[in-house]
């Protein structure tokens, strides 16, 4: 019986572990924006470039507007702001907020 | 009444039975899941451990392995018995053990000057180490690179295409100290550097010459951390001076676009690309001829490099494959500060470098 509740225990524990990874599977990253190139009309999504990566990002259109605001403010200010993705190889920005 | 107590304890031991079946189960499903969901993300702790394991690559068959360092610290372990030194750009720490090493580290690291240092990995232990001059120390805290010339702006619409492979039309001639020789005496050599830079790959299976295997193998991104790495190689292994080149899609919906013919033959698209700059004295002449063992599996001529960037199969709707500016950069520059690509960072600890090659080292172009 005492095997059956630390087992009961430990899964518990597990489950908790597991919600926990959940909320930090996404990277983010201090970036600074050196573009934001307006979005042609079929497109569906903003382009960003940034200082620190020679690639190109994309925010949706129907993101935050926070988000964008805040974007443009790290462009003009040349500030760095914290960008959310989903993992290192993806160009989707999720998320912005302030450094 | 006895049956009923029987089929009651059955009953029960049944129902126990199972519960621990189902709860070990559950258990060991929530552990397998919870050890796949860790490897998702990169936590600042496993990059750590990341740039440990691949920090100090054997590259002599002893084992043992020799790279320019500078001394981070030096100090006594705990107990007190043994002499401990950090290098700045190695994880492990190392112990020294004998005396005269000790102190020729110690006045290397009182004068701040960087060493050539063999250490055992395995053991720990620091064998021997030669200083470099106060030149070379320079040289090292400035990025690893030795050229001196300012950059070169090109405007390659106004520029006359005939002479984008000469070197004395780019201003990449004469321009270096004199400690690195200025032109690749021939294409033969230049294939040996190549090639000795492209086995550095993180696709290829180690272990590799160098402290961090480069990550040729994912070109979306970190091509500033791949030409710095190539350029520290160039001029620290092989004593030839460098340049960078940098490419711009920085006018209008100008993009750089890449078919990674070497990686799975999907399209990638840059605003800016880098890559090193050398001479090369060909049968026709000193060229300008670039080291992209990303894109390519052999040096290539300047037009060559930047006609690959303006490839029209991977152009995104609505934009243009125009490389819209090149700049030419002394080895130190690492990265553009503004979008006009006038300015430039550096990373002369290669704190950046190294933190790229350890993200993108396990990444795939075209999964």
């Amino acid at each position: 019986m005492l095997c059956l509740f630390f087992m009961t225990f430990f899964n518990f524990a597990a489950f908790a572990h597991k919600g926990h990874k959940t909320k930090i599977k996404f990277v983010e990253a201090g970036m600074t924006v050196a573009k934001v190139r307006p979005a042609n009309n079929e497109e569906t999504f903003i382009t960003i470039i940034f200082q620190q990566s020679a690639r190109f990002y994309k925010i949706p259109k129907d993101s935050n507007p926070a988000f964008l605001e805040l974007l443009k403010d790290s462009e003009k200010n040349k500030t760095e702001v914290l960008i959310k993705r989903a993992d290192e190889a993806s160009d989707i920005i999720l998320g912005v907020r302030k450094k | 009444m006895k049956r009923n107590f029987i089929f009651k304890g059955l009953k029960t031991s049944s129902l126990t039975y199972l519960i621990a079946v189902a709860v070990l189960a559950m258990a060991v499903y929530s552990c397998n899941k919870s050890v796949n969901k860790s490897n998702t993300a990169l936590s600042a702790e496993q990059v750590k451990q990341i740039a440990a394991a691949q920090a100090p690559q054997a590259n002599t068959s002893d084992g043992t392995v020799s790279q320019v360092v500078t001394i981070a610290n030096i100090r006594k372990s705990g107990d007190g018995s043994v002499t401990e030194v950090m290098f700045s750009r190695m994880a492990e720490l190392f112990k020294v053990l004998d005396p005269v090493v000790e102190t020729g580290l110690r006045d290397a690291f009182a004068r701040n000057r960087a060493i050539k240092v063999t250490v055992n990995p395995w053991t720990g232990i620091v064998l021997s180490f030669t200083m470099l001059s106060e030149q070379e120390t320079a040289a090292r805290l400035s990025g690893g690179g030795m050229v001196s010339s300012g950059g070169t702006t090109i405007n390659l619409s106004t520029f006359n295409h005939d002479q984008l492979n000469s070197p004395e039309a780019l201003g990449v001639i004469n321009t270096t100290v004199p400690e690195l020789t200025n032109v690749v005496p021939d294409m033969a050599t230049a294939q040996l550097m190549f090639d000795y830079i492209a086995h550095q790959c993180c696709a290829v299976p180690g272990p590799y010459s160098i402290d961090y295997c480069i990550s040729f193998q994912y070109c979306e991104d970190g091509c500033y951390a791949r030409a710095q790495k190539m350029c520290w190689i160039i001029n620290t292994k092989y004593n030839y001076a460098t340049h960078k080149i940098f490419s711009f899609a920085n006018s209008g919906s100008d993009e750089l676009c890449v078919k990674a013919e070497k990686w799975g033959g999907c399209c990638v698209n840059w605003w800016y690309h880098v890559a090193p700059l050398l001479n090369i004295k060909t049968t026709t002449g000193t060229q300008a001829f670039v080291f992209d063992p990303a894109m390519f599996d052999q040096p290539v001529l300047l037009s060559t490099w930047l006609h690959a960037q303006e490839n029209p199969a991977c152009v995104p709707s609505g934009d243009v494959p125009h490389v819209s500016m090149i700049n030419i950069q002394p080895t130190t520059s690492y990265s553009p500060s503004t979008y006009s690509g006038y300015s430039f960072d550096t990373d002369p600890a290669f704190s950046n470098t190294d933190t790229t090659m350890v993200h993108y080292g396990p990444l795939l172009t075209c999964p």
